[in-house]
C-alpha cells in the first residue's frame, strides 16, 4: 500500500525542506503579498467612506437588511472549519495522514476566523457602540438580550477565536523549539519567547499531548456548536426559508465542505510553492478528496432535503421563496450554487481527478464558489420575497460590498502569507512521528492488525519518554 | 425554595397576557370600508414624528423612512375572495388600499433577536424602539413580517435645509444614522395624555379619545380608531368586539360575515391592529 | 411698514357707506343691517391670542412661552381654496403640526396630506426672504424701504392700465383687492385657478341657478360620477371624504365612476369604468333616454327635452363609449333602482369643447331621478358678495393674456396664481406677460411668473397673517374662515410683510380713509366686529373684566371662524335645455392617444411641488414618486413594446414633451394621462427640474359655452425614445416593475367582502 511512501524521508530533510520555506522570501511573494495588502487598503478605504457616510452607500435596504456582510460572514465562519476537523476530529480519529497537512489548516482556520470576525462589525449601524453586544458588567446593569442568536454569535466566535489560537500555538511549540535553534537575529527572540522554553523532554512531550488532545476534544463540540448558532441567526427568525430546522446540521455540513475545498486549495499551492512534494503526497489528496466527497455527499441530502420538505409542507410563505429561488431574479445564484456545489463534487469519485493535483485545484475553487454563492443565497433570496409582498425587491450589492468581500479574501491571504514566512506550515515534529511510524510498520511482517500496530506505536511513544 | 416558587408560580410564568394588571393595552381598528388611500395618514406621520425626506434617488434604493405606507394592490389574493373576478382588461372593482404601520406585535418577532434589548416590550402594549440602545444589527427588520421598520442608512437629519428644522417635533427625537426606528403608535402623545390624566389625579384612566395617533386624527373618512383596548367603553374596544377579534388568541374563530382580521395573523404575532375587509357591491 | 396713524379727521369724513364698501361689507342690496360705526377703535393689546408680541424659540423665553407646554392657535388651511380650519401646535414659539379643527363645518378635524404639508410651504428653504426688483435685466434684492418706494410708484397711482390676476380668493382679501382696483380706477381684475370646475359651475347656474349647488353625498344611496374626483381633487376633498364615509356606512351606498382615467375616487368605486374620453355625454344622454322611457322619469323634464332624447341609439353609443351596451342597461337599472341618487360631473366630462353640454346631459339626469332637493339642494343666501370665493378660470386667464398681448395693460400685477407655469405653450403667456411694462408679483416663492416679474414682493405665509376667507365649497353657507398669525414671521420682521399690509398701505397713498386702518390685522379686526351684528351666536366675554370687544375676538380665535347669518332660499326649480352633443369622432389617425393631465391629491395643479412630503408622497394610484410619467394601459403598452420606465415622446400638434412610461391598468386603452404638479423651472429646489407638466403640451381648444380650456381634448402620438430611465415607484419593487400590477402574492392583506354580507354584518352589530 501507498501508505508507507514517506517512510524514507530522512528526518534532517524535514527540518530542512520546512526550514526553508520559512527563509528569504522570493520576489513573487512581495508582489502577491503587496497585492494582498492594497486590496485591505481598499477594503479599509470602502469601510470608511460607509463608515461616513452611512450603509445605504453598500446599497442594503429594507427588506434587504442583511446582504453580502452576512453571507462573508458565514462563508468565512465555515471555512474556519477545515482546520478543526483536519487536526481535532482527526487527531482524536486517528487518522494520521493528517499530519502534513494540519498545521496550515490549522492556520486557515484562525485566520478565517479573523476575517469572519470583521463582517459582523462593519455591518453594524453604529460600529462604535458594539461592545454593547457583550455582557460586560455595568453599574446601569443594563445586560445583553440573552434571547438573541446575534449574542450567541458574539459569545460563539470569542470563543471558538481563542480555543483556536490556542490550539495552534499549542500544537506549534515543539516546532518553534525547532526553529528557535536554527533561528538567528529577531526569528530567535520571536521563537524562543514563543517556545517556552522547550526543550524536549519527556515530560514536556506528556504534558504537551493531554493539552494537545484536551483542546482537540473541546475544540470538536465548540466547532459544530459555532456554526450551528451561526445557521440559528436565520433558523431562529420567522422569515421564510430562514426558519428551518436542519439549518444547524447543514450549515455544519456546508462549513466543512467549504472547508476542506480550501484545503485542498492550500494544498496544491504550498506543495507547489514550497516544494513539500515529499510529504503532501497524493495519498494525502486522495484522502482528504474522498473525505471532502462523503462531506458533500452529506450537505447534498441536507440540501435536497430541505428543497422536499418545503415542497411537501405547501406553506405559501416559503414555496413562494423556493420558486423564486429558482425561477425569480436569483435564479443563477442558487443554479450556480447547485452546478458548483451539488454537481461537481462528483468529479471527484474518479480516482485519476483525485490523483490530479491540479485538477483538485481548479475543482476546489469551483466548490468554494459554489458554496460562497450558496451563502449568498440563503441571505437574499428570502428577503426579496418576504411575507408582504408590497415590499418584494431585488437588490444587489453594491460596490462597497464588493470591494469589502474582495479585501476580505486579500486580508486573510496577506495573513496566510506572514504565517507561512514565519511560522512552520508543515509540522515537524508529527510528520516526523509519522515517517518514524511508517518506517516501523513498513518493517513489520503481520501487517493486517493495524490497531495493534498503532498500539505499539503508542506504546513506543509513551516509551521514548 | 425558589424551585418551588416556581413550580407554584408556573402557570403565571407561562400566561399568554403577562401585563393583565395593567390598565392600558393600545389597539387600532383600521376600516378598509373607509380608507380612500388618500395618503393623508402618511403626511400627517412625517409631520408628528420627524419623518426625514430623503430624495428620489434615495426612495429608489429603498431608503424611504415612511413609517405609515400605503400598499396599493390591484388583484385580490387568490381563492380568498368573497367577490367574482370578472375577466376584464381594468381593474373596475377599483384598487385594493391598506395602511401598512406597525402592528404592535404582542408576540413581536422583532423583540427577541435584538442583541442588545434595543426594542422590547412595554407593559401597555406598544413594541418601544430605545434609539440609543440600537446599535443597528437590524435582525429586527429581518424578522419582522411586515416590513414595517426603518432603518437609518444615511444620516437624514445632516440633510434638513434651514428653517424647515424648525418643524421637528421637540417630543421625540430625530434619529441618527445606524439605528432603526418604526411607528410607535405616537408614543409621545400618549405620553402626554398618561401626564395630564395623572395631573387630573387619576392614573389608572385616560378618557377613550384623549390620545389620538397623527394618523387617526388627520384621516379625512376617519377610517383609522386608536384606543385602550382593556377599556371595555372604548371605541376600539367596542368595534374589535363587534368584529370577532380578540387578542391572546391563537386563531380567531371565524365567525361568518364578521368582517374583522389581522394581517398574517397564521404567524401567530398577535397584532395589535385590527382590519375591517374593503367592501364591493356586486350589485354594480 | 410705516404704522400711520389714525387720522381722527379723515375717520369722522368716512361715510359709512364707504366705509363698509372699504371693509368688504358693502350689501348686495338686501337686507343685513350693520350695526356699529362707532365701536372701532380696537386696541393692540398684548394678547396671547393675538400674538402681536415677538415669539421666538430662544433660551429666555418670553412671559407667555411656557417651555415644554403646548398650545393650538386655530386658523384656516391656505393650501387649496377648500378653507379647511386648522389647529395649529406651537410650541416654544414654532409652529410643528397642523390637525383640522374639529368644530369647522368644512373639515370637522381632518385634515388632507396637503393641509398637513403646509408647515413646509411655511418653512420652506426657498422662501423669499427679500424684496426684488429688476435692475439691468437681473432681478435684485433691495431693502423694503425701496421696494415700497417702487410699488408706490408703480402701483400707488390712478391707472386704468393695470391689470390684477390672482389665484382663487375670497374673505377680506377679496374685498381689498377690489377696494385697491377700484381706487386706481382699473376694472382690469382677472381669477385664475387651475382646478375649480368652472365650466361644472356654469352648467350648474344654469340649470339649477347655483354655481355650486350643496351636494349631499352621504344621503344619496348610489353616486354615479361623471370623473368627478371629490376624493381627491375636486371642490372640498376633505369634506366630501367625510360625507363619503357616511355614504359607505350600512346601508352601504354604491359609487360608479366613469372616467378615462382612473383617479382616487375610481380607485375606491364599487365599479369602475373606463369610457372613451368626450363621450362622457353621450353615455348620460343614453341613460337619459332610456329612463325617459319610463314615464315617472319622463314626466320630470320638459317635452323639448324628451324630444332630443328620441332618437338616441343605445349600441351606437356603447360603441362609441366603449362602454357595452349591456353594461348601460345594468346601470339604468342601478339608477332606477337606487333613490336617492346623485350624479355628479368633473372635470374629464367637462374638458372638452362640448364640456357644457356634457356636464348638462349628466346633470339632466339629477333632474330626472328627482334628486334636486334631496341630495342636490340650494344655497341659502348670505350677504357681503365681495367676501364670497372668486373662483376663476381659465378663460379669465385667457381675457388677461390676450389683453396683454394687444397692450390693453401696462402693469401686471399677479398674486396667489402662477400663470407662465400653468398656461399651456400655444397661449404664449410668457411672452404676453413679457410685453407688461412693469410686472410685480406677490409671491412666497420664486415660482416662473415671479421671477418673470419685475418687481417681486416676498409676502406672509398664512399662518404669519391676518386674514379671512370663504370656503370654496362650504357646507354651512356663511361661513367665514380666519387665519391669525400663529408664530412670528420665519424669517424675522425685516423679511417677509403680509399682503394684507402691503397693499393697504398702497391704498392709503390712493385712498385716504383707508388710513383709518394702520395695519391690515385692524382692517381685519375691524370689520369682524363691525360684522357682530349680522353674526350667529357671536362670542361673549367670558372673563371678568374683559371688554366685550374683547371677549369677542379672543372667542372667533379660537373657534377660528365667524358664521354669517343666512336666509333660506327658494327649492331650486332646474331649468333644462335640450342637449345638444357633437357626434362622436373616431380616433385620429396622426394623434391616436387622447391625453389626460390628471391633477393628484398632493401636488394638486403644481403649487405643492416644492413642499418635500408631497414630492415623497406616492402617488395614490401609481406609486411613483418625486418624477412625472406616462399612464398606459398594459395592452396599449404591450402593442407598442414599451415597459415601465421607458422613455416616450409625447407630442400633440403644439408640442411634446418626453416622460417615462408607466404602465397601468386604470386607463382607458385609446387615453394616456400625465399627472399635474411637475415640470417646474423655477420654484426652488424641490420643484426645479423634476418632470414635465401636461398643459404645455394642450391644443387651443376652448369649451364652446364657456370659452374654458379644454384641458382634456388634446389628441397625442407617443414614441419611444429611448430604454427603462430612473423612474422611481412604491409598487412591487423591481421585480415586477415591467407590469406595475400588484398582486398579494396569495396573503391576505386586503380582503374583500360584498355590500350584502356587509350590510348584513353591520346589522347584527
Amino acid at each position: 500500500m501507498s501508505d508507507y511512501s514517506m517512510k524514507d524521508i530522512e528526518w534532517a530533510k524535514i527540518n530542512r525542506d520546512v526550514l526553508a520555506s520559512l527563509e528569504s522570501p522570493r520576489k513573487e511573494f512581495w508582489i502577491v503579498l503587496s497585492v494582498c495588502i492594497f486590496l485591505v487598503l481598499c477594503g479599509a478605504a470602502a469601510e470608511v467612506y460607509q463608515y461616513n457616510e452611512g450603509l445605504g452607500t453598500a446599497l442594503m435596504n429594507k427588506p434587504h437588511f442583511w446582504q453580502l456582510y452576512i453571507s462573508n460572514f458565514v462563508f468565512w465562519i465555515g471555512m474556519s472549519h477545515s482546520g478543526t476537523l483536519l487536526s481535532a476530529i482527526l487527531l482524536l480519529t486517528h487518522a494520521d495522514w493528517r499530519k502534513p497537512i494540519y498545521r496550515f489548516a490549522e492556520a486557515m482556520t484562525l485566520f478565517s476566523i479573523l476575517t469572519a470576525a470583521i463582517f459582523p462589525v462593519i455591518h453594524l449601524g453604529r460600529v462604535w457602540d458594539m461592545y454593547w453586544v457583550l455582557p460586560y458588567p455595568n453599574e446601569r446593569g443594563i445586560w445583553p438580550n440573552f434571547r438573541s442568536p446575534l449574542l450567541w454569535d458574539a459569545a460563539a466566535i470569542t470563543t471558538y477565536a481563542t480555543s483556536s489560537i490556542l490550539f495552534l500555538y499549542v500544537g506549534m511549540i515543539p516546532d518553534l523549539a525547532i526553529c528557535r535553534d536554527n533561528a538567528k537575529g529577531w526569528r530567535k527572540k520571536l521563537y524562543t519567547a514563543l517556545s517556552i522554553g522547550w526543550m524536549g523532554r519527556a515530560s514536556e512531550w506528556m504534558a504537551f499531548r493531554k493539552t494537545y488532545v484536551l483542546l482537540a476534544c473541546f475544540l470538536v463540540p465548540l466547532a459544530v456548536s459555532v456554526h450551528s448558532i451561526v445557521a440559528s441567526d436565520f433558523a431562529m427568525s420567522i422569515m421564510p426559508d430562514w426558519h428551518i430546522t436542519s439549518f444547524p446540521p447543514y450549515f455544519v455540513a456546508g462549513a466543512l465542505y467549504s472547508g476542506c475545498a480550501a484545503i485542498i486549495t492550500l494544498f496544491v499551492l504550498l506543495r507547489y510553492v514550497f516544494k513539500f512534494e515529499d510529504y503532501m503526497t497524493t495519498e494525502i489528496m486522495d484522502k482528504t478528496a474522498k473525505l471532502t466527497f462523503a462531506i458533500a455527499m452529506v450537505w447534498n441530502y441536507l440540501n435536497l432535503s430541505e428543497y422536499a420538505s418545503i415542497w411537501y409542507s405547501n406553506d405559501m410563505f416559503e414555496k413562494e421563496v423556493l420558486l423564486e429561488k429558482f425561477f425569480g431574479p436569483y435564479h443563477w445564484v442558487v443554479w450556480g450554487m447547485l452546478l458548483c456545489a451539488l454537481v461537481a463534487p462528483f468529479a471527484m469519485a474518479f480516482e485519476k481527478v483525485r490523483h490530479n493535483m491540479w485538477a483538485m485545484f481548479w475543482l476546489s475553487l469551483v466548490l468554494q464558489l459554489g458554496m460562497w454563492l450558496e451563502r449568498f443565497q440563503i441571505v437574499s433570496p428570502p428577503l426579496a420575497s418576504n411575507h408582504e409582498p408590497w415590499t418584494w425587491a431585488v437588490v444587489w450589492p453594491g460596490l462597497i460590498q464588493l470591494t469589502i468581500t474582495v479585501a476580505s479574501f486579500g486580508w486573510f491571504t496577506m495573513l496566510f502569507l506572514i504565517f507561512c514566512k514565519v511560522f512552520p506550515s508543515v509540522s515537524m515534529y508529527e510528520v516526523k512521528e509519522m515517517v518514524f511510524h511508517r518506517r516501523k510498520a513498513s518493517s513489520r511482517t503481520d501487517m493486517e492488525d493495524l490497531d495493534k500496530v498503532k498500539d505499539d506505536m503508542i506504546k513506543a511513544e509513551e516509551g521514548l519518554s | 425554595m425558589a424551585l418551588k416558587r416556581m413550580l407554584e408560580n408556573w402557570s403565571d410564568l407561562r400566561k399568554r397576557d403577562y401585563y393583565e394588571d395593567e390598565p392600558y393595552m393600545w389597539g387600532m381598528s383600521i376600516d378598509l370600508n373607509k380608507c380612500t388611500g388618500c395618503g393623508s395618514c402618511v403626511t400627517a406621520c412625517y409631520a408628528e414624528n420627524n419623518l426625514p425626506v430623503v430624495g428620489k434617488e434615495r426612495c429608489g434604493s429603498g431608503h424611504a423612512m415612511h413609517w405609515m405606507r400605503i400598499e396599493r394592490y390591484w388583484e385580490e389574493p387568490e381563492g380568498e375572495t368573497d367577490i367574482d373576478i370578472e375577466q376584464s382588461d381594468y381593474p373596475e372593482r377599483g384598487a385594493h388600499y391598506t395602511p401598512m404601520m406597525c402592528q404592535q406585535c404582542n408576540h413581536a418577532p422583532c423583540e427577541p433577536v435584538c442583541p442588545v434589548a434595543a426594542t422590547y416590550h412595554t407593559p401597555d402594549g406598544l413594541n418601544a424602539q430605545v434609539y440609543n440602545r440600537c446599535v443597528g444589527s437590524r435582525y429586527c427588520g429581518n424578522n419582522c413580517p411586515y416590513k414595517v421598520r426603518y432603518f437609518n442608512f444615511f444620516d437624514f437629519s445632516k440633510d434638513i435645509p434651514a428653517p424647515l428644522e424648525m418643524q421637528l417635533n421637540p417630543d421625540l427625537s430625530v434619529r441618527s444614522k445606524g439605528v432603526m426606528e418604526k411607528c410607535t403608535f405616537c408614543v409621545q402623545r400618549i405620553r402626554s395624555a398618561k401626564d395630564k390624566a395623572e395631573d387630573a389625579g387619576h392614573r389608572d384612566y385616560i378618557e377613550d379619545g384623549a390620545v389620538k395617533t397623527a394618523c387617526q386624527q388627520t384621516c379625512p373618512t376617519e377610517a383609522i380608531v386608536f384606543g385602550n383596548l382593556k377599556d371595555d367603553d372604548s371605541k376600539v374596544k367596542t368595534l374589535w368586539a363587534e368584529h370577532e377579534v380578540e387578542l391572546n388568541r391563537h386563531e380567531q374563530e371565524k365567525v361568518e360575515d364578521a368582517r374583522g382580521y389581522r394581517v398574517l395573523e397564521e404567524l401567530n404575532v398577535e397584532p395589535s391592529v385590527m382590519y375591517l375587509d374593503r367592501v364591493r357591491d356586486t350589485e354594480a | 411698514m410705516k404704522q400711520d396713524k389714525v387720522d381722527d379727521k379723515l375717520a369722522s369724513d368716512c361715510t359709512r357707506r364707504t366705509f363698509l364698501k372699504a371693509m368688504g361689507l358693502g350689501s348686495a342690496g338686501s337686507a343685513l343691517v350693520l350695526s356699529g360705526c362707532g365701536d372701532t377703535d380696537i386696541v393692540n393689546e398684548v394678547d396671547i391670542e393675538v400674538r402681536k408680541e415677538l415669539v421666538l424659540p430662544n433660551v429666555d423665553p418670553q412671559d407667555f412661552v411656557r417651555p415644554g407646554v403646548e398650545m393650538y392657535y386655530a386658523s384656516t388651511c391656505r393650501q387649496c381654496p377648500a378653507g379647511c380650519g386648522v389647529h395649529t401646535r406651537i410650541r416654544e414659539g414654532r409652529a410643528l403640526k397642523l390637525e383640522g379643527n374639529p368644530v369647522s363645518s368644512v373639515n370637522k378635524g381632518s385634515l388632507c396630506m396637503m393641509g398637513q404639508a403646509g408647515l413646509q410651504g411655511h418653512y420652506n428653504p426657498d422662501r423669499l426672504t427679500k424684496p426684488m426688483v429688476r435692475k439691468g435685466g437681473k432681478l435684485v434684492e433691495v431693502s423694503w424701504d425701496e421696494a415700497e418706494d417702487t410699488l408706490i410708484k408703480v402701483m400707488g397711482r390712478k391707472n386704468s392700465k393695470l391689470a390684477w390676476l390672482n389665484g382663487a380668493t375670497s374673505g377680506h382679501h377679496a374685498a381689498l383687492i377690489g377696494a385697491y382696483l377700484d381706487a386706481v380706477g382699473s376694472k382690469n381684475h382677472f381669477v385664475f385657478d387651475t382646478l375649480p370646475p368652472a365650466v361644472g359651475h356654469a352648467a350648474n347656474e344654469k340649470m339649477f341657478s347655483n354655481a355650486v349647488p350643496k351636494l349631499a353625498l352621504d344621503k344619496a344611496k348610489l353616486i354615479v360620477s361623471f370623473g368627478a374626483d371629490f376624493l381627491g381633487t375636486w371642490m372640498s376633498p376633505v369634506q366630501f371624504a367625510k360625507q363619503y364615509a357616511d355614504f359607505r356606512n350600512a346601508p352601504r351606498g354604491t359609487l360608479v365612476q366613469i372616467e378615462p382615467k382612473m383617479t382616487l375616487t375610481g380607485a375606491n368605486a364599487d365599479r369602475w369604468l373606463p369610457i372613451r374620453p368626450g363621450t362622457e355625454g353621450h353615455l348620460a344622454l343614453a341613460l337619459a333616454s332610456l329612463l325617459a322611457q319610463d314615464a315617472k322619469y319622463a314626466g320630470r323634464v320638459s317635452s323639448d327635452v324628451l324630444a332630443s332624447l328620441k332618437d338616441v341609439d343605445i349600441e351606437a353609443v356603447a360603441k362609441a363609449t366603449d362602454i357595452s351596451a349591456e353594461r348601460i342597461h345594468k346601470l339604468h337599472h342601478l339608477l332606477t333602482s337606487h333613490a336617492p341618487s346623485l350624479v355628479l360631473s368633473g372635470s374629464s366630462a367637462e374638458g372638452f369643447e362640448h364640456g357644457s353640454q356634457a356636464a348638462n346631459a349628466i346633470l339632466l339626469l339629477n333632474v330626472m331621478l328627482d334628486n334636486v332637493g334631496k341630495t342636490i339642494l340650494p344655497r341659502e343666501e348670505v350677504d357681503f358678495p365681495d367676501l364670497h370665493p372668486q373662483l376663476g378660470g381659465w378663460a379669465q386667464l385667457k381675457s388677461f393674456v390676450d389683453g396683454l398681448n394687444h397692450g390693453d395693460f401696462d402693469t401686471a400685477v399677479v398674486f396667489g396664481t402662477n400663470p407662465i407655469y400653468q398656461a399651456p405653450d400655444f397661449m404664449g403667456a410668457d411672452k404676453a406677460f413679457a410685453k407688461a411694462k412693469t410686472k410685480v408679483s406677490f409671491s412666497m416663492f420664486p415660482d416662473e411668473t415671479t421671477m418673470a416679474s419685475d418687481v417681486v414682493i416676498p409676502i406672509h405665509s398664512p399662518l404669519e397673517e391676518w386674514n379671512t376667507s370663504m370656503p370654496a365649497y362650504a357646507v354651512e353657507d356663511g361661513q367665514l374662515n380666519l387665519q391669525q398669525p400663529v408664530m412670528n414671521p420665519v424669517f424675522g420682521d425685516d423679511s417677509t410683510r403680509a399682503f394684507g399690509d402691503v397693499l393697504l398701505t398702497l391704498l392709503q397713498n390712493i385712498d385716504a380713509q383707508f388710513k383709518r386702518w394702520d395695519s391690515y390685522q385692524t382692517y381685519v379686526t375691524d370689520a369682524l366686529l363691525t360684522m357682530r351684528p349680522v353674526l350667529v351666536n357671536p362670542p361673549r366675554a367670558t372673563v371678568p373684566g374683559q371688554t366685550p370687544e374683547e371677549g369677542f375676538k379672543q372667542g372667533i380665535l379660537s373657534t377660528g371662524f365667524v358664521q354669517l347669518k343666512s336666509k333660506k332660499s327658494k327649492p331650486i326649480v332646474a331649468k333644462l335645455e335640450p342637449v345638444d352633443l357633437p357626434t362622436a369622432t373616431g380616433d385620429d389617425a396622426k394623434f391616436p392617444f387622447h391625453l389626460v393631465p390628471s391633477p393628484r391629491a398632493g401636488l394638486w395643479d403644481g403649487r405643492h411641488a416644492n413642499l418635500p412630503w408631497l414630492q415623497e408622497l406616492p402617488d395614490q394610484l401609481t406609486e411613483v414618486v418625486w418624477d412625472s410619467w406616462v399612464e398606459m394601459h398594459p395592452k396599449t403598452a404591450e402593442s407598442m413594446g414599451l415597459i415601465t420606465g421607458d422613455v416616450v415622446n409625447v407630442k400633440s400638434s403644439s408640442g411634446s414633451l418626453t416622460a417615462k412610461v408607466v404602465v397601468f391598468p386604470g386607463i382607458h386603452k385609446n387615453t394616456i394621462a400625465i399627472p399635474l404638479g411637475q415640470g417646474h423651472t423655477e420654484y426652488g429646489r424641490y420643484a426645479k427640474g423634476i418632470g414635465v407638466n401636461p398643459y404645455k403640451i394642450l391644443n387651443a381648444k376652448f369649451d364652446k359655452q364657456t370659452g374654458e380650456l379644454a384641458t382634456h381634448a388634446t389628441q397625442v402620438a407617443i414614441t419611444k425614445v429611448e430604454n427603462r430611465g430612473d423612474l422611481v415607484t412604491f409598487a412591487h419593487g423591481d421585480l415586477v416593475l415591467e407590469s406595475n400590477t400588484s398582486t398579494q402574492a396569495g396573503r391576505e392583506i386586503v380582503k374583500t367582502v360584498t355590500a350584502e354580507q356587509f350590510n348584513r354584518e353591520e346589522k347584527e352589530v
